[in-house]
């Protein structure tokens, strides 16, 4: 046996193995390939045969840079360059600077080895495919470069699933970065390890910013807080609701586990729910005004309903007294009892004059409540019909001086509606000095207007239901000792026709002194012509 | 001769109730209110009390209980009222009866002399 022959004998791999190593490269799953020094391909394996579509016949012999880039350079370059179609699946510490085959072959024929990089090819189909390839120099027994072997593994799929998973986890970012949430994650000792979601925006903090921060620190202040994630630190899910900064949220706090079971923290998912808290506090808004609104119409009901039975009460209070003095008559009391005549006559007018003040009275508060209070306003001298008015009410009023001080005041008014209000006024007086005495009734001028006061020294009004003296159906003396007829109208009535005539009502009274009530009505501007003739 | 007590608030009316039943043979006292009726029956006691119910000082429904209150003794009252439940005013202060108003003479005559203990 030659040196060379002995050499040859223990180098020179056997039958057996030989036979081996073609098994392998034959069943395995990645491409093998090998090329001669002038970049022609030498062996092609089934793997080969079946990512590129080209058969053993039609790749052997071929350059390899036609076989496995039909593009070109051109097209690879592009592919390479581009960061997001081309990026490296591998670590990409091993990225080739050269961007195709031809190139990189030339630094394997000076011994480099090309660790795999992923580049996007074609097949023979022109699909496209993503590839790994890895580049080793081919030596032959002696030492000598006959070549390279390139292992080539078809990465589409994985790629696909990557830029799946990518794809997954970007929307995910998004859906989070938008949602109106806040994700907070803290390990065992209560700091940040994650911190994200649009939520964040309105509590004035930025993704990730806090991360490594103490949450017990950051949130000492909110004792409500801290105790739904102590919950969530001892092992239990717990869920409450929080407010910072004019944001409600709705927060759900989950202790966290390892996949041995051991507790690594808590996360947290807050729900921005301000807008729900908003149209919440504003559905009961609604709800409250509603129910206030019912319960107004109800007192308004009930107080109407009152108003009627007070309303009856007082007509047919004169209706009995003038029934039974028209009976008496009727049977002849007259006759018998001459004086009879003289008492029932004051009696009748009072009462007719109470009837007739009550229903004026009801037909004013009707149009007035309708909307329906009408002037026939003329010029005429206030005077006059205070002086017509007291006169008309002395008649009916024996157990009462009625003294007025006048003056000529010329005015624009409703005879008739002034008259109510200085007939109610008066009335008043009357009514609230039960023990009788003087009435005092002034008219004077006081800047532009005409002022009448009507002065009482009676039972007067209690301090604490004088605010409410002008009220629509108010009984100022209602269940006290001077509860006497009434239905609540008068006043409320007299003051809206001076309103109406632009003019003001206004009172002073002293529980158990009496009450001045006033009120003034502008002066009548000078007729121009009628003063020069 | 049977006393009747006049209790209404009404000056106008308490005459003319006064007036008839004076004509009808009655002995007639009269108060504006129900404290002023306490005080005529601490002078005489009579065999009638015409009660109207809503009078400023002391109203119908006090007057009524003070009576029980302070008298053992029994007297029929007859409720004057203007209420379209005037039976239901009688029952709420366990009244003899009641007189609508507004009521005629013949009414009050017959009223009295239904109710008044001879």
């Amino acid at each position: 046996m030659t040196e060379s022959e002995s050499q040859f004998a223990v180098l020179r791999p056997s039958a057996e193995s030989l036979h081996h190593l073609a098994a392998i490269i034959e069943s395995s799953g990645d491409a093998i390939v090998s090329v001669g020094l002038d970049g022609a391909i030498t062996s092609w394996n089934p793997a080969a045969e079946s990512i590129y579509g080209f058969s053993s016949e039609e790749a052997i012999g071929r350059s390899i840079g036609t076989v496995l880039s039909p593009e070109r350079e051109t097209q690879l370059s592009t592919v390479m360059s581009d960061p997001e179609r081309g990026r490296s699946l591998s670590d990409g510490s091993g990225s080739p600077d050269a961007t195709d085959i031809r190139s990189l072959m030339r630094r394997v024929r000076k011994g480099e080895r090309i660790p795999p990089y992923v580049v996007l090819q074609r097949r023979k189909n022109g699909d496209e495919i993503a590839v790994s390839i890895g580049i080793a120099p081919l030596v032959d027994l002696d030492g000598e470069l006959i070549g390279a072997v390139l292992v080539i593994r078809d990465v589409t799929e994985r790629r696909r699933l990557e830029a799946s998973l990518r794809d997954a986890r970007d929307r995910l970012q998004a859906v989070i970065n938008h949602a109106p949430i806040i994700l907070t994650a803290l390990d065992m000792e209560g700091r940040f390890t994650l911190l994200e979601g649009k939520g964040l925006e309105a509590a004035g903090r930025r993704p990730g910013a806090l991360i490594g921060h103490s949450f017990f620190e950051l949130l000492q202040d909110r004792p409500d807080v801290l105790a739904l994630y102590r919950r969530a630190f001892a092992g239990e899910a717990a869920r409450g609701r929080g407010e910072f900064r004019g944001v409600v949220v709705d927060v759900r706090v989950q202790p966290l586990w390892d996949e041995h079971g051991v507790q690594t923290g808590v996360i947290a998912v807050a729900l921005d729910i301000s807008e729900q808290a908003e149209a919440q506090a504003h559905r009961d808004r609604l709800l409250t005004e509603e129910q206030r609104a019912r319960t107004d119409a109800e007192s308004a009901n009930r107080l109407k309903d009152e108003f009627l039975s007070i309303a009856a009460h007082e007509l047919k209070t004169p209706i009995t007294g003038m029934k039974l003095y028209v009976d008496m008559m009727a049977r002849g009391f007259a006759l018998e009892q001459p004086d009879f005549v003289s008492q029932a006559v004051p009696v009748l007018s009072g009462y007719f004059a109470r009837l007739e003040r009550l229903v004026d009275d009801l037909l004013g508060l009707s149009r007035l409540s309708l909307g329906r209070l009408e002037f026939r306003t003329q010029r005429l001298d206030l005077g006059e019909l205070l002086r017509a008015v007291v006169e008309r009410m002395g008649a009916v009023t024996p157990d009462h001086d009625l003294r007025i001080e006048s003056t000529p005041a010329l005015v624009e008014a409703d005879p008739d509606r002034i008259e109510q209000a200085l007939v109610n006024l008066v009335s008043n007086a009357v009514k609230f000095s039960p023990d009788g005495g003087s009435i005092q009734i002034r008219l004077g001028i006081e800047r532009s207007a005409a002022v009448v006061a009507v002065q009482d020294w009676g039972v007067g009004i209690p301090e604490e239901r004088q605010a409410q003296i002008f009220e629509r159906f108010y009984r100022a003396h209602e269940g006290t000792a001077h509860d006497y007829s009434g239905m609540g109208v008068g006043l409320y009535l007299s003051r809206e026709i001076v309103r109406r005539h632009g003019g003001a009502m206004w009172f002073e009274s002293d529980w158990g002194r009496g009450s001045t009530f006033s009120f003034s009505l502008p002066l009548a501007t000078p007729r121009e012509g009628g003063v020069r003739r | 001769m049977s006393t009747v007590l006049v209790v209404d608030d009404e000056e106008p009316i308490r005459k003319a109730v006064a007036l008839v039943l004076r004509d009808a043979g009655y002995r007639v006292l009269s108060a504006g209110d129900g404290a002023e009726a306490l005080a005529r029956l601490d002078e005489e006691w009579p065999a009638l009390i015409l009660l109207d119910m809503r009078m400023p000082g002391m109203d119908g429904w006090t007057f009524a209980r003070e009576l029980r209150a302070r008298h053992t003794r029994a007297v029929p009252i007859v409720v004057l009222t203007a209420a379209r439940d005037a039976r239901e005013r009688a029952e709420e202060i366990q009244a003899d009866g009641f007189l609508s108003k507004p009521f005629d003479v013949q009414g009050l005559i017959d009223t009295v002399e239904q109710h008044a203990t001879p």
